[in-house]
C-alpha cells in the first residue's frame, strides 16, 4: 500500500517536472525571440511623438566605450528614452540584425554582398553609415627601444612569418638600433574573431596583394615549426597583457588599448613615405583625406567593398591603417522607433560628437563623413 | 502532515528525474547541434586531424583533445601528492590552531574566481616560470621531445597545467581532509598499541581512506578538464598539434570559448563537435573512475 503510494507520487513527479521543464524551455526561447518591449504610454515632453521605452542596438565591441558614453549623454542630455547597446560582437549583430531582434546594429566589417542583396527587399533595405573611426596599431615589447619604424611589406613579413628575427636585415635597415637584437620575434594575435584582426588583415591583404585573408580570424603560416612563435590571446585586453609580459613580442590592438596599456606602438610607412604613429590626428587626417579626394557609396548602397585601407589614404601626415565602424538599420520602423532611431542618430552625428574625445583612443568623424551619417539617417521611414 | 511528506516526495522525485531526464537530452542536443558538421567531415578526420583554422577551413579536434588530456593529467599529477600531504599535514600532523586557519586559506583559494587565477597566470605566473623552470627544462632536457621547442614563450600547456594544479588542489585536500577525520578512532588506537610510530599509523589510515583519495582526485580531475576561462588565458592559443608541452597550444574548452560567441554555420557545428567529444571524455572518466572505485572499495570490504 506505502509502496504503492510512493510509486504514484513518483510518476505524478515525473509528470510535474516534464510540465514545468517544458514551460521553463518554452519560455526561454520564446522570451528570447521577443522584440524589445515598447510601452504606449511613456511619459514624453513633446505630447505629439510617442517615444519608445528604448531603443536596442547590439553589435561590435569595439564602439562599446563610445556607444555607452553617447547612450549616457543623450539620456542626461534629452531625457526622451534610453539607448540600451549590447556589445555581443560584430558578427552576432548582423546576426540580430537578420532576426530583427534590435532596432540597430553596429559592425566593424560592412554587410557581405549577398548580406546586402538579402536584406534589400526587407524593410525598406538596410541603411549602412560611418559611426566612427577605427585604426589598428602594432604594439610591441621590446626592452630599451620606444620606437620602431616598420614599412608596409616589413609589418606583412613579421605577421605572416617570414621575417623571423628581430635583426633581420630588412627591420635593422629601418630601425639600427635592433642591430643586436638576436631574438626571435614573438607575434601576439587575437585567438577569438574579431572586428579588430578584419582590420588588420585588412591592411595585410593589401600589402601581399591578396595572399594573406581578411577575415575575422587570423590565419597562421603553414609551416607547423613556426607556430610556437605565435600566441593567441582572447579580446583586446588578453593581447595588451600577453605583450606587456613578453619580451621581443608584437601584437595588434585598436588605438584606444595601446593608449591605455601604455605600450609603445610602432610608426607605420603611409602612401606618401612618411612613418606616421597613429594618434587621434593622424587617424581623422587619414579619413578625412580619403574623403576629400574619393567618393565613397550612398547609405543605402553596398558598401562591401569600401575599404579605407586599400583607398590609400592620400594625406602626407596620414596614418594608413584606419577603418570605419558601421551602424546599420532598416529604412522602414515603426512610428515610434523611427522617430526615436532619427533623434538619436542625428544627434550623434551632429552633437554625440564632442563627446567623442572623452573616450581615449576614439577620433571624431571628420564633417564630410558625419554628412553621410546625416544623410543615412534622412533615409529613415515609418512603415 | 502526509501531504506535506506528499509533495516533499514528489518534488523530489521530480527533481530526481529532471536530473536524469537532462543527460540524454543533452547528448542528442549535441549530436543533432553537430550533425551538420558530421554530414560534411568524416569523424575519424575530426578526431585526428592535427590542426584547428578557421581561415583555413580546417576542423582538427587533435590538438585540442591532446591539450586537454595533457594539461589535465599533469595537474592531476600534480595535485596528488599536494593534496594529500596538506591533508595529513592539516589532520594529523599540525596543531589545531594553525590547521584551523590553513584550511580558511585552502577555502579561500578553492573561492577565488577562476578569470582573477587566470590574470595571475598571464601576468606573474607564465613569465616567472619561463625565466626560470622552462629555461632550465629547454636547456638541459630538450632531447625530450616534450621539452623541445624553437621559441621559448610563457604561455602554454605546462603553465596551464601548473596553475591548473594550483586551483584544482583545494577541493582536493578538502574531500580528503573530510575523510581523514571520518577514519575511526579504534583504528588509530589499535595501531599505536601495537607500538606503530606515527609515520606507519599514518600510512594505515591512508590505506583506509584509499577509495575516499580517489573519489577526491577524481573530482578535482573533473575541474581540470572543463576549466575553460583561466586555462584559455595561459595557453597561448594556436591550436596545430604540438607533442611539445611548452608549444602553445589549445584545450577542447578553451576553442569552444574562444570562438562559440561568433560562430555561424559548420565552424559551429563543428565546435559543437567538440563539445561532444569532452562529454564522451568525461562520461568515460566517471566509467573508469567507478569501476576503479568499486575496486578500491571491494578490496577494502575483503
Amino acid at each position: 500500500m506505502y509502496k504503492q503510494g510512493i510509486s504514484k507520487i513518483a510518476v505524478l513527479g515525473t509528470i510535474i517536472a516534464v510540465v514545468v521543464i517544458v514551460a521553463v524551455a518554452a519560455l526561454i526561447t520564446l522570451g528570447g525571440q521577443q522584440p524589445a518591449p515598447t510601452s504606449t504610454h511613456s511619459p514624453s515632453p513633446t505630447p505629439t511623438i510617442q517615444w519608445p521605452e528604448k531603443l536596442l542596438g547590439g553589435g561590435a565591441t569595439f564602439v562599446n566605450p563610445l556607444m555607452q558614453k553617447w547612450a549616457y549623454e543623450f539620456k542626461r542630455e534629452k531625457g526622451l528614452f534610453g539607448v540600451d547597446y549590447q556589445s555581443i560582437g560584430s558578427g552576432q549583430g548582423i546576426a540580430k540584425l537578420k532576426e530583427q531582434a534590435v532596432d540597430f546594429a553596429a559592425s566593424d566589417a560592412p554587410l557581405t554582398r549577398s548580406d546586402w542583396e538579402g536584406l534589400k527587399n526587407v524593410r525598406g533595405g538596410v541603411i549602412q553609415m560611418p559611426i566612427t573611426i577605427g585604426s589598428v596599431v602594432a604594439i610591441f615589447n621590446i626592452p630599451g627601444l620606444d620606437e620602431l619604424k616598420l614599412s608596409q611589406e616589413v609589418l606583412l613579413k613579421i605577421f605572416d612569418g617570414s621575417i623571423k628575427k628581430w635583426n633581420d636585415p630588412q627591420l635593422v635597415e629601418l630601425n639600427p638600433q635592433l642591430e643586436n637584437v638576436d631574438k626571435d620575434i614573438i607575434v601576439v594575435y587575437r585567438a577569438d574573431r574579431s572586428g579588430t584582426t578584419f582590420i588588420w588583415t585588412d591592411f595585410l591583404e593589401k600589402v601581399s596583394k591578396g595572399k594573406f585573408p581578411r577575415d575575422l580570424s587570423f590565419k597562421l603560416p603553414d609551416e607547423e615549426v613556426e607556430k610556437a612563435r605565435f600566441i593567441g590571446a582572447k579580446g583586446n585586453e588578453g593581447v595588451t597583457e600577453v605583450v606587456k609580459n613578453t619580451r621581443y613580442s608584437i601584437g595588434y590592438v585598436e588605438l584606444s588599448y595601446a593608449v591605455l596599456s601604455g605600450l609603445n606602438h610602432a610608426a607605420v610607412q603611409n602612401k606618401a613615405g612618411n612613418f606616421v604613429k597613429a594618434s587621434t590626428e593622424s587617424v581623422v587626417e587619414a579619413v578625412r583625406s580619403i574623403i576629400e579626394h574619393l567618393k565613397l557609396p550612398d547609405p543605402l548602397d553596398d558598401w562591401s567593398t569600401v575599404s579605407l585601407i586599400k583607398l590609400e589614404p592620400p594625406s602626407p601626415n596620414a596614418y594608413p591603417i584606419v577603418s570605419f565602424s558601421y551602424v546599420m538599420l532598416y529604412v522602414e520602423n515603426s512610428p515610434e522607433k523611427a522617430a526615436a532611431l532619427r533623434e538619436f542618430l542625428a544627434w550623434v552625428y551632429q552633437k554625440g560628437q564632442k563627446y567623442v574625445a572623452d573616450v581615449p583612443g576614439y577620433a571624431p568623424l571628420p564633417d564630410n563623413a558625419a554628412q553621410i551619417g546625416l544623410k543615412g539617417v534622412s533615409y529613415i521611414r515609418l512603415t | 502532515m502526509t501531504t506535506v511528506r506528499k509533495s516533499i516526495f514528489i518534488f523530489l522525485g521530480g527533481f530526481a528525474l529532471f536530473l536524469a531526464l537532462i543527460l540524454p537530452l543533452y547528448f542528442f542536443g549535441e549530436l543533432y547541434g553537430a550533425s551538420e558538421f558530421f554530414s560534411k567531415f568524416s569523424f575519424l578526420d575530426f578526431i585526428l586531424g592535427r590542426e584547428w583554422s578557421l581561415s583555413e577551413q580546417k576542423y582538427g579536434a587533435l590538438p585540442a583533445i591532446y591539450g586537454t588530456l595533457t594539461t589535465a593529467g599533469l595537474a592531476l599529477l600534480i595535485t596528488m601528492p599536494v593534496s594529500i600531504a596538506a591533508a595529513v599535514a592539516m589532520t594529523e600532523l599540525l596543531p589545531e590552531w594553525l590547521s584551523e586557519k590553513l584550511g580558511i586559506i585552502v577555502d579561500v583559494i578553492a573561492a577565488v574566481p577562476s578569470v582573477v587565477v587566470g590574470l595571475w597566470g598571464i601576468a606573474s605566473l607564465g613569465p616567472f616560470l619561463s625565466d626560470t623552470l622552462y629555461k632550465f627544462l629547454v636547456e638541459n632536457l630538450g632531447f625530450i621531445p616534450i621539452f623541445q621547442t624553437t621559441t621559448l614563450t610563457a604561455y602554454n600547456k605546462l603553465t596551464a597545467a601548473l596553475m591548473l594544479g594550483y586551483m584544482i588542489t583545494p577541493f582536493a585536500v578538502s574531500v580528503i581532509k573530510e575523510n581523514l577525520r571520518l577514519v575511526p578512532m579504534e583504528i588509530k588506537e589499535a595501531a599505536y598499541a601495537l607500538g606503530l610510530t606515527k609515520w606507519e599509523v599514518i600510512r594505515i589510515t591512508l590505506s583506509y581512506i584509499k577509495p575516499g583519495i580517489f573519489a577526491a582526485l577524481m573530482l578535482a580531475l573533473g575541474r581540470a578538464v572543463a576549466e575553460a576561462v583561466a586555462v584559455s588565458m595561459v595557453i597561448g592559443n594556436t591550436c596545430s598539434f604540438s607533442v611539445s608541452l611548452l608549444e602553445p597550444a589549445c584545450t577542447l574548452t578553451t576553442l569552444i570559448i574562444n570562438n562559440f560567441a561568433e560562430a555561424t554555420g559548420i565552424e559551429a557545428a563543428a565546435l559543437i563537435g567538440l563539445g561532444l567529444v569532452l562529454f564522451v571524455i568525461s562520461i568515460l572518466m566517471v566509467l573508469v573512475s567507478r569501476l576503479i572505485y568499486g575496486k578500491l572499495l571491494g578490496g577494502y570490504m575483503r
